[in-house]
């Protein structure tokens, strides 16, 4: 799942389109969805987008280990307008906080530092980008999912030669729009880069099956599903035995299943 | 390639950071208060972060160097522990630094000198003091990265009495090669049998090419050791530990040999919880352990059946008084 937080409508629009997104019946926030991609609309600050990532968050199931994106734009005292860089350190700047996104898959545009401000910064002093609202993506965001999944990939709306003024939704698009090929190529190497945190689908599978055919505690539940495991791990894609699963109670079953793994010296090849 | 590194900023002026800087000129350097900014947020995982980890150049204030558990140790009066790095080149899934550490970014502690200078008031005359190398990372992999072995070489050729352990699964040599051997440095040679190498010893170089450099810097007059380290419990065990040894001993006499070490596998309890997190499709986690106080570990019948086999096979080769079991103290 891939989940991205903007700031504002236009921001979002270009994403919209490009991941055929449908708006969802929300209160709060707007947000809207398609497929494995949902967008929230956070307004402007940190503490809506923290609000808003919160809010996506619970919207979309809870997901956990997940692809997290903050996009919009930025400014740069030299960049040029339209160019794209990932963050690769926040600094806010007022608790001086600074988060630093492990870019394990590398990444199709440069990386730059990044300054969380409160009030538009006028004066480019800094030499980073600068925002208003990726620091308090990051410190939601990463309640939610692994540091390697989380993102803020910023798009140069000005800088010393073009300062700040409120840009045409069409402008924005004309910026951000280049980028949405190769922003979908990095979600998808972030989400093939989360695929080993799920659960094979083999363990899914024999753990609904045999709490469909008998009852289990909360506990043995546990038991079982940690069981599963360590039988998939010794004995991949191989149901356990019939004279295991055929066990009267589950107790007998977990005991019996325990027992066979004991037993089993691991085969390295 | 190393895509990014992280600085202190107090060491940002370092001339070994200006040197490491000059032979990584395509990465991207980022500067950080304190390397814990960047190793230490919860939100990490080891796992994925292996794919590609950064390194990370702080300096160590304290700690530099730690006293040895009680059991550790090939003879010395005083055993003492140090790491100039966090975490390693390799992969190994038994590892436990894949429990401990959050972060899998290489942590490299630019301060040599301050860790000589712990060991200078550790040294005792009189004393055979051993210095083990090795702990949280792999002594020697990344030395053309670190020179860290040459830098420590001239303290060690001063003090004949200080031992140093460099414990290493490499082949990276040529530090040592380029100089005079010294007695009291050992080059330790972790190893397992082929199918645990090959199963869990990811990025490692084979047996064979680890065998030629042990021999390489054993016939160049450097001491070197070998450590069975851990014993790991799989299908067959006996016969792949036994091809091991006659595969290691084929060629380098036990005369060249300081010594041999051996530990079965044992895990704080916190960090096997981890690594099966991390890992849940890894088999040597699966089956056969149990938790015994505060570890994991394999049942003490097992691992006593391991060790003595172990032993029995090794004493063909070399004397008992070479042979050393790490066993921690709880080991009845």
């Amino acid at each position: 799942m891939i989940l991205i937080v903007t700031a504002f409508d236009a921001e979002a629009r270009t994403l919209i389109d490009h991941f055929r997104l449908r708006r969802q019946a929300d209160h709060g926030f707007p947000v809207y969805a398609g497929g494995d991609v949902w967008l929230v609309v956070s307004g402007p600050g940190r503490v809506n987008t923290a609000a808003a990532t919160t809010h996506l968050h619970a919207r979309a199931g809870f997901p956990w280990d997940n692809t997290w994106i903050n996009t919009g734009i930025a400014g740069h005292p030299e960049l040029p307008q339209g160019e794209a860089r990932i963050a690769h350190k926040i600094t806010e700047r007022i608790s001086g906080k600074s988060w630093y996104p492990a870019l394990v898959t590398g990444s199709p545009w440069a990386s730059a530092p990044l300054l969380t401000v409160d009030q538009p910064d006028r004066e480019y002093a800094s030499d980073s980008l600068v925002d208003m609202e990726a620091s308090g993506f990051m410190e939601t965001a990463l309640r939610f999912s692994s540091g390697e999944l989380v993102h803020v990939l910023k798009i140069v709306s000005d800088n010393r030669e073009s300062p700040a003024v409120i840009p045409k939704a069409s402008q924005l698009q004309d910026w951000i729009a280049p980028h949405m090929a190769a922003l979908e190529d990095f979600c998808g190497s972030l989400e093939r880069l989360a695929m080993p945190l799920e659960t094979p689908a083999a363990i899914t599978r024999e753990y609904e099956r045999l709490t469909a055919a008998m009852h289990f505690t909360v506990s043995q539940q546990n038991r079982l599903q940690q069981l599963l495991q360590r039988w998939h791990a010794l004995n991949p894609d191989t149901q356990i035995p019939a004279p295991v699963s055929g066990q009267a109670t589950s107790q007998a079953l977990l005991d019996a299943l325990q027992q066979h793994i004991d037993a089993l010296p691991p085969v390295l090849q | 390639m190393i895509p990014y590194i992280y600085i202190e900023r107090e060491i940002r002026d370092h001339p070994r950071v200006k040197s490491i800087l000059s032979r990584h000129k395509r990465a991207t350097v980022v500067e950080c208060e304190r390397y814990g900014e960047v190793f230490n947020p919860k939100a990490q995982n080891f796992r994925l972060q292996k794919q590609r980890p950064a390194l990370i150049l702080a300096r160590k204030h304290k700690g530099l160097v730690q006293e040895a558990p009680p059991g550790y140790g090939v003879g010395g009066d005083s055993n003492y522990y140090f790491s100039h790095m966090l975490n390693c080149l390799y992969d190994c899934r038994y590892c436990f630094l894949q429990g401990m550490y959050r972060s899998a970014n290489y942590v490299l502690f630019i301060n040599y000198e301050d860790f000589l200078d712990t060991m200078e008031t550790l040294a005792m005359p009189g004393r055979q003091t051993w210095f083990f190398s090795g702990y949280d990372g792999d002594s020697l992999a990344l030395e053309p990265v670190t020179g860290f072995a040459a830098s420590m070489l001239p303290w060690f050729e001063q003090r004949p009495e200080a031992w140093l352990e460099l414990r290493t699964k490499s082949t990276q040599i040529g530090s040592l090669l380029a100089r005079k051997p010294l007695p009291n440095v050992i080059t330790a040679f972790s190893f397992t049998p082929e199918p645990v190498w090959k199963a869990t010893e990811h990025r490692v170089p084979t047996i064979d090419r680890r065998a030629e450099a042990m021999l390489q810097l054993a016939r160049s007059g450097w001491p070197v050791a070998l450590r069975i380290d851990p014993l790991i419990w799989h299908s067959d065990y006996e016969k792949h530990y036994r091809a091991l040894f006659r595969l290691l001993f084929r060629h380098l006499p036990e005369t060249m040999l300081h010594s041999v070490t051996m530990g079965p596998f044992r895990m704080p309890q916190p960090f096997f919880r981890n690594m099966e997190r991390l890992y849940p499709e890894e088999p040597i986690f699966a089956a056969g352990l149990e938790a015994r106080g505060k570890m994991v570990s394999y049942p003490l019948h097992r691992e006593r059946e391991m060790i003595d086999f172990c032993v029995e096979e090794l004493l063909k080769y070399l004397p008992e008084e070479k042979i050393y079991t790490n066993l921690p103290e709880n080991h009845a």
